[in-house]
């Protein structure tokens, strides 16, 4: 960092545009009147007291010692680890993390920020609560942990979200809810479960739309966003529920016991709704649509860093589906503005594994499935 | 820890710069407001922060504008410094207004050196800040097989002989070979580079035990050393590059004003005048801004992708060209190109 001005576009022009400086203050934006309300929106549902991330920058005081930390997340990408920041709330942030973080007029200072710890959906249609509670004793970090829900209530229904309400929220890293079926084995006439390749970090793909569904990635912080109109997925009578939930402490709690009984809220939509599948993408040879589809969206969950979806069509055009950044440690479902038509014989391909979201146009509703 | 200081005469001062509050004990907390430290708690106090021009060797000289020292006649650069008012019979008690004193004499202007104020290579190589946010670095390669490296601390004062010892330092050009402590305040070793333009890359570890930083260095010419020499009428300018006093044609479009920048900074990198890139980067990233913000017909969402991605590449290639590390600016340019192209294609 330097001293400059606000970098006008005839910042070269003046003498300040040599002088090589660092702490000085230069940034035209100021955390009062300008980095807080992006703090607040976009980043207060972690960094907030209380919340999953170990400090809070709900405050001046709290947020400016971590501009340097700040900086290099932006940097390279991390956070938010959701939906990115706008080009707009990037610079801003970036301006004030190396312009001498100002703290702005004391008139604008901010109101205080608590945590929430709600459904932003509104009240769910069934609320469960996990079937065990989970300890994590002092010295122990991390525990990740399957839990297969009670079916009752939910078994046969149209889903078209889910979402998690922490017990313990500043533990409560991350969660996964898929349904899991069984499968015959002919060799053996036996029914075994599928083996899954989830990983601690995320979800391969080979099961992917076989045996496991995903129902839904839960991130803190993350935005719970429902299926589009008129669509969800449906829950088989024979499947698992399953919450795969990731449990970290921050060295705030290092020394602590914790405890965690987390509640996993469904929103049902209904019966006639058109059943949304998700299909494997492997990296390089994609996949060919066997039928035509309307993809719905995009799992970045077995990704560091950029992922891009591409579509070609059978006479050829090609176009990108989606183009974003993503974390293994952050996984997360992206939602189309709109679905995205696509004729049979059309390929998907990515570098990165991935899955997509699909619902088949004019699907006829089983209704027999669904309640 | 006033140090090296300048008298100015008082008449000269038309306009005070605005005060900012700073700590006694951690100079690089510097506020807009009144308050305590948030390191030690300390009470802040008050300070007025410059530019001046100072001589690259004479740091006593501090004037108010760019011209030649009146000691050695050497070109000025521009550094930044605190200034405090003293009065001559209180010399140790420092204060950020011009004040009466007891005495009836007028106050005497003090110019303090301020951490990280002063960026200027101090033997004609070229300087760079180390990661760390600390350590500065100077290379230079004064003739055939022989390449420098001075090692400053934040107020870009040399190390002391003993820190530079417990440096561990290398260079690659393209072998590898140590860097030795030597007498003269610097690590030097012989490099198998006999011809110029010479590119060499410095990968020292400050203190055992910490991160080893990259500094890729070029040299179109041997360096010459302003504290060596006697001469100063053929010395190179220092810290006004072409590229940073290029300026943008507001007559052109945004979208050929951007095309300008990515040239520059193209340019820029190409002559491994790493610390030129961030005066473009960050024009242009205010372009794209601009640009962004003017297009609200269908294009927007993909002008809109296009931009953040063009202006996180203009903060890479600004924070990693302070650094000097080649490879990162290779890749924040690769970015940046690649951004450029997403906001052409969104843009038709």
């Amino acid at each position: 960092m330097r001293i400059r001005t606000a970098v006008p576009l005839a910042i070269a022009a003046t003498a300040m545009a040599v002088v090589h400086a660092h702490k000085p203050i230069t940034s035209k934006f100021t955390y009062n009147e300008h980095v807080f309300p992006i703090v607040r929106d976009r980043c207060s549902r972690c960094h907030v007291d209380g919340g999953v991330a170990p400090m809070s920058l709900t405050t001046y005081q709290a947020a400016f010692p971590w501009a340097e930390s700040i900086k290099s997340e932006l940097l390279a990408g991390h956070m938010p680890p959701t939906a990115p920041l706008s080009a707009r709330e990037l610079d801003v942030l970036m301006t004030w993390a190396t312009g001498g973080t100002p703290e702005g007029p004391a008139a604008a200072e901010p109101n205080a920020v608590a945590l929430r710890n709600d459904w932003p959906l509104g009240p769910p249609d069934l609320v469960v609560r996990v079937p065990a509670e989970t300890v994590l004793a002092p010295g122990q970090m991390e525990e990740t942990r399957e839990f297969v829900l009670p079916s009752e209530g939910i078994a046969g229904r149209a889903i078209r979200a889910v979402d998690l309400r922490p017990g313990m929220p500043a533990v409560v890293r991350r969660a996964t809810f898929y349904l899991r079926r069984e499968r015959l084995r002919p060799a053996r006439g036996e029914r075994v479960p599928e083996r899954h390749s989830a990983s601690e970090r995320g979800w391969g793909p080979a099961s992917i739309g076989k045996s496991l569904t995903v129902l839904a990635f839960w991130l803190p912080g993350g935005e719970t966003t429902p299926t589009s109109a008129g669509t969800a997925f449906m829950v088989p009578d024979d499947a698992e529920i399953v919450a795969r939930v990731t449990f970290r402490k921050t060295w705030k709690y290092e020394n602590d016991t914790v405890r965690d009984r987390s509640e996993v809220g469904f929103y049902f939509a209904p019966a006639a709704a058109r059943a949304v599948q998700t299909i494997a993408v492997p990296r390089e040879r994609g996949v060919r649509l066997p039928s035509a589809a309307e993809i719905v969206a995009v799992d970045v969950a077995d990704v560091d860093g950029e992922l891009v979806v591409r579509t070609t069509r059978p006479d050829g055009s090609r176009a990108v589906l989606l183009s974003t950044t993503g974390h293994r440690e952050w996984p997360r479902r992206v939602w189309l503005s709109a679905p995205v038509r696509l004729p049979r014989g059309a390929r998907l391909t990515t570098a990165a594994p991935t899955i997509v979201s699909i619902v088949l146009p004019g699907q006829a509703r089983d209704r027999r499935r669904t309640r | 820890m006033v140090g090296r200081f300048a008298i100015v005469a008082l008449a000269s001062l038309l306009q005070l710069p605005p005060v900012s509050w700073t700590c006694p004990m951690h100079p690089e907390i510097v506020e807009d407001a009144k308050g305590l430290c948030p390191i030690c708690r300390m009470p802040l106090e008050a300070v007025r922060l410059e530019q001046v021009w100072s001589c690259p060797i004479h740091s006593v000289v501090a004037e108010k504008a760019g011209g030649r020292c009146r000691i050695c006649g050497r070109d000025l650069v521009p550094i930044t410094m605190a200034m405090t008012w003293t009065c001559a019979d209180r010399p140790g008690v420092a204060h950020a207004e011009p004040v009466a004193c007891a005495d009836g004499s007028s106050p005497i202007l003090k110019y303090t050196p301020r951490p990280h104020g002063n960026h200027n290579p101090q033997h004609g190589g070229a300087f760079f800040m180390a990661p760390d946010n600390w350590h500065h670095v100077e290379g230079a390669y004064p003739r055939a097989g022989v390449f420098r490296l001075y090692l400053y601390d934040d107020y870009s004062r040399p190390l002391s002989a003993d820190r530079l010892r417990r440096a561990a330092a290398r260079v690659e050009a393209p072998r590898e070979v140590p860097l030795v402590a030597r007498s003269g305040g610097f690590l030097e070793a012989r490099v198998p580079v006999a011809s110029l333009p010479a590119q060499m890359t410095a990968k020292v570890r400050f203190k055992p035990g910490e991160p080893e930083h990259r500094f890729d260095f070029a040299f179109t010419d041997y360096t010459k050393d302003t504290k060596d020499t006697k001469d100063t009428t053929d010395t190179k300018e220092v810290g006004a590059s072409e590229g940073q006093t290029r300026d943008v044609d507001s007559t052109r479009t945004p979208r050929d004003q951007l095309k300008d920048l990515a040239r520059q900074i193209a340019d820029a990198i190409a002559r491994r005048a790493f610390g030129e890139i961030w005066v473009p980067a960050l024009q242009a990233k205010d372009v794209a801004l601009a640009i962004e913000a003017a297009t609200t017909d269908r294009r927007r969402d993909a002008v809109s992708a296009a931009v953040r991605e063009l202006v996180r590449a203009a903060w890479m290639l600004d924070t990693y060209g302070d650094l000097g590390n080649a490879q990162q600016i290779a890749d924040a340019h690769a970015r940046f190109v690649g951004a450029m192209k997403q906001l052409d294609a969104a843009l038709r």
